[in-house]
């Protein structure tokens, strides 16, 4: 059986089988995911039915063959059209659209209406002129296809889990982060390897609109571990390679704390709560000079105000803070008895339990920064950028020819072009420089 | 303030309200275009005003939206009588596209008018290049479905011989729904990319495939499917009106689903949680 392979490619690669599988496409999403949307399937359910369900992958198979085909089939003869032009010998047909102009046939005139619409490239003949002008514009067509191509090749990367490691660290102002001595959580996949990075969060700075919990801020200034500064907002990673970006996703609450009693103090201890919005409650343990182990329970006012007795909140900016706390010996038994009770203390305020003071020296706050590297941001940016060449030279300037023909006693004008439509257009400006030029 | 740029915005209705009533009669197109060019004076007043309040562009929630999709559908309308487009909207679309200014500032006045600041997702560049090409690209894909669907109206009226058919016409709203629908497409990949890339600034994902998106990509397949027929399978009259309102509806989704739909990052939520 004789295969022929190019009516294999004209059918696999037709514009037909195109308009075909972009439909399927459509019909899919409108008749399957739209309506599990507004049913309110979760989100990795929608993901899964669109990336792996058979009919989705059919029709994905089939738009990435026929691109493929397409290319194969156009590329040569793009390669061909690019440098084709008429023989000087025999005059070319002008065409179904032909116009016949006013005037007596002029070579030289009609050299220079050509070359005043940009005809340039030309072919002169006897009674004829012929011009190509942005005869490389069909590569744009072959751009714009391959663009989508490395476009969904990046994105098939991205279904690959290992493709794309995320991680949190969880960083407070002064403290420095290094890939191997520092934790990293929800790390996925699970055996990831982190990317190899170091930077120290200098400081974290948040605002919320008036009473509202609303963020109106949310900045983590950061050193790298080659002493440039970034600021890092949300939405404005910082890209530490074309692979690696590091950003600012949330922040909260870590009290710096110092014990001490007549004779000693101890180090001061930075502490990470969940301690945000204000008010909620989380706690720490302490080894104490006495050398037991207590549990300190904290609530965090940040703009602490009097509500008629109670601890209340301003605003979630942090202005006046004050700590609500309550200390628990830990027996033991892994009991626990309570030392103090709902004790509300300031910053600088000594707060006495057991014969030695818990002193909270000041209010930090950590940021949650997310750590992703994946193979995709390069290679799609690069899809999008070939895609935007292809599309602005394909149709914001495409391939036309021209023709000036003497026949019969009349001088006809007519183009071509690659770009449905935009023949007559440029017939018309054609139309007026020759009267122009008369 | 806000009292002000209110009223601005409800004497910009009222103008927007008058012109489309004029924009229908030929003979009264000058008083048409004045009363255009005042609706849009009022309203980009009252955007301002409220800019200087919010401190970012009218894209917070569905008032601020209606308001910033007649502001460029009246830009459209005045730079198709008297600007460097003059001309562009073939046949009534004009009138048309002035009904549709009407119905956003109506549909706007059922949702917050109140102005709320944005939350640190929503302030950033990209998120105002993606706001202001989605308005633009929004604009010229209303106006190619609104040919199309007078493209229909008109097929109608004159196989029933209520008018007579106008060749030049027809030929009008083919020319501009083939070229409207490329411009359109091509802006509207670049909202999709501008907004694909801070989703991934945002979320570490390119895609997120929620509603809004999902309409999205609907409405470019459907799009691209357009341009794909007109130039390849030379489709034209009513069945490729009849493609080109299909592709509007998912165009009109992927732009206000989320206006009654919250499940969605496009959904912007008032915050009500305050400090106690």
């Amino acid at each position: 059986m004789k295969f022929d392979i190019r009516a294999i490619l004209r059918s696999l690669g037709s514009r037909r089988l195109a308009t075909t599988g972009l439909l399927a496409w459509l019909f899919l999403l409108v008749i399957w995911v739209i309506p599990f949307e507004f049913y309110g399937l979760p989100a990795a359910q929608l993901r899964n039915i669109i990336y792996s369900e058979p009919f989705f992958r059919l029709v994905y198979a089939l738009l990435l063959v026929n691109v493929l085909a397409c290319i194969a089939l156009e590329f040569p003869s793009i390669i061909r059209r690019t440098s084709q032009m008429p023989s000087a010998d025999r005059t070319p047909n002008p065409g179904a659209n032909s116009l016949v102009i006013d005037g007596e046939w002029n070579e030289n005139r009609a050299v220079h209406v050509l070359e005043a619409a940009g005809f340039r490239r030309q072919v002169v003949g006897e009674g004829w002129v012929w011009g190509v002008r942005n005869r490389f514009s069909p590569w744009g067509h072959v751009a714009l296809h391959l663009g989508f191509f490395i476009l969904v090749a990046g994105a098939v990367i991205t279904l690959d889990p290992n493709a794309q490691t995320v991680g949190k660290a969880v960083v407070v102002e002064g403290e420095t982060f290094r890939t191997g001595a520092s934790e990293v959580v929800d790390l996925d996949p699970a055996d990831a390897t982190v990317p190899d990075l170091g930077f120290t969060v200098d400081d974290v700075a948040t605002r919320f609109h008036k009473d509202l919990l609303l963020f109106t801020k949310l900045d983590a200034r950061i050193t790298d571990s080659q002493g440039r500064k970034h600021l890092l907002r949300v939405g404005s990673p910082w890209f530490v390679n074309p692979f690696t970006t590091v950003s600012i996703e949330d922040y909260g609450y870590a009290p710096q704390v110092i014990v001490s009693d007549e004779s000693s103090t101890t180090a001061e201890r930075v502490f990470k709560l969940k301690a945000f919005p204000s008010g909620t409650p989380d706690y720490f343990q302490i080894r104490g000079l006495d050398d037991q182990t207590y549990n300190v329970k904290v609530r965090v006012y940040g703009d602490y105000v009097d509500r008629n007795g109670q601890p209340g909140v301003g605003s979630f900016n942090k202005r006046t803070v004050k700590f609500l706390v309550s200390i628990w010996r830990i027996r033991s038994d892994q009991g626990q008895t309570p030392v103090t009770k709902d004790v509300l203390v300031g910053v600088g305020q000594p707060l006495e339990f057991a014969g030695q003071k818990l002193v909270f020296t000041g209010l930090r706050e950590y940021g949650f920064f997310r750590i992703n590297e994946s193979w995709s941001l390069p290679i799609i940016a690069l899809g999008v950028l070939v895609i935007t060449v292809g599309f602005c030279v394909a149709l914001l300037v495409p391939r036309q020819r021209a023709l000036i023909v003497s026949r019969d006693g009349e001088v006809t004008l007519s183009v071509r072009d690659d770009v449905y439509r935009q023949a007559a257009r440029t017939q018309g400006k054609l139309e007026r420089i020759w009267r122009s030029e008369s | 303030m806000t009292t002000l740029s209110l009223t601005m915005h409800a004497v910009a209705s009222l103008l927007v309200l008058a012109g489309t009533i004029l924009a229908w009669s030929p003979k009264r197109s000058a008083q048409a275009l004045g009363l255009q060019i005042g609706a849009l004076a009022a309203l980009l007043v009252s955007i301002i005003l409220r800019w200087v309040v919010t401190g970012h562009p009218p894209i917070f929630g569905t008032f601020e939206n209606t308001a910033a999709a007649t502001f460029f559908i009246l830009v459209a309308v005045i730079l198709d009588q008297a600007g460097s487009l003059s001309g562009w909207l073939p046949g009534r679309v004009r009138p048309a596209m002035m009904l549709w200014a009407c119905a956003f500032l109506l549909f706007g006045v059922f949702f917050e008018p109140r102005p709320f600041p944005l939350t640190i997702s929503e302030r950033n560049v990209l998120v105002d290049i993606h706001a202001l090409v989605a308005w633009i690209s929004h604009t010229v894909l209303l106006a190619v479905g609104t040919a199309a669907v007078l493209r229909l109206v008109d097929s109608y009226r004159s196989s029933v011989g209520i008018v007579a058919d106008q060749a030049d016409e027809v030929d009008a709203y083919h020319d501009f729904m083939f070229k409207g629908a490329g411009v359109g497409l091509a802006v509207f990949t670049l909202m999709i990319a501008v907004g694909a890339f801070y989703n991934y600034a945002l979320f570490a994902r390119w895609f997120t495939w929620e509603i809004v998106e999902v309409f999205a990509i609907a409405a470019w397949l459907a799009y691209s499917s357009v341009l794909h027929t007109i130039m390849f399978f030379k489709w034209s009259g009513r069945r490729l009106a009849w493609l080109m309102v299909a592709s509007t509806v998912l165009m009109l989704g992927t732009f206000w689903v989320w206006s009654f739909y919250t499940g969605t990052y496009h959904h912007f939520e008032i915050p009500t949680l305050r400090a106690r």
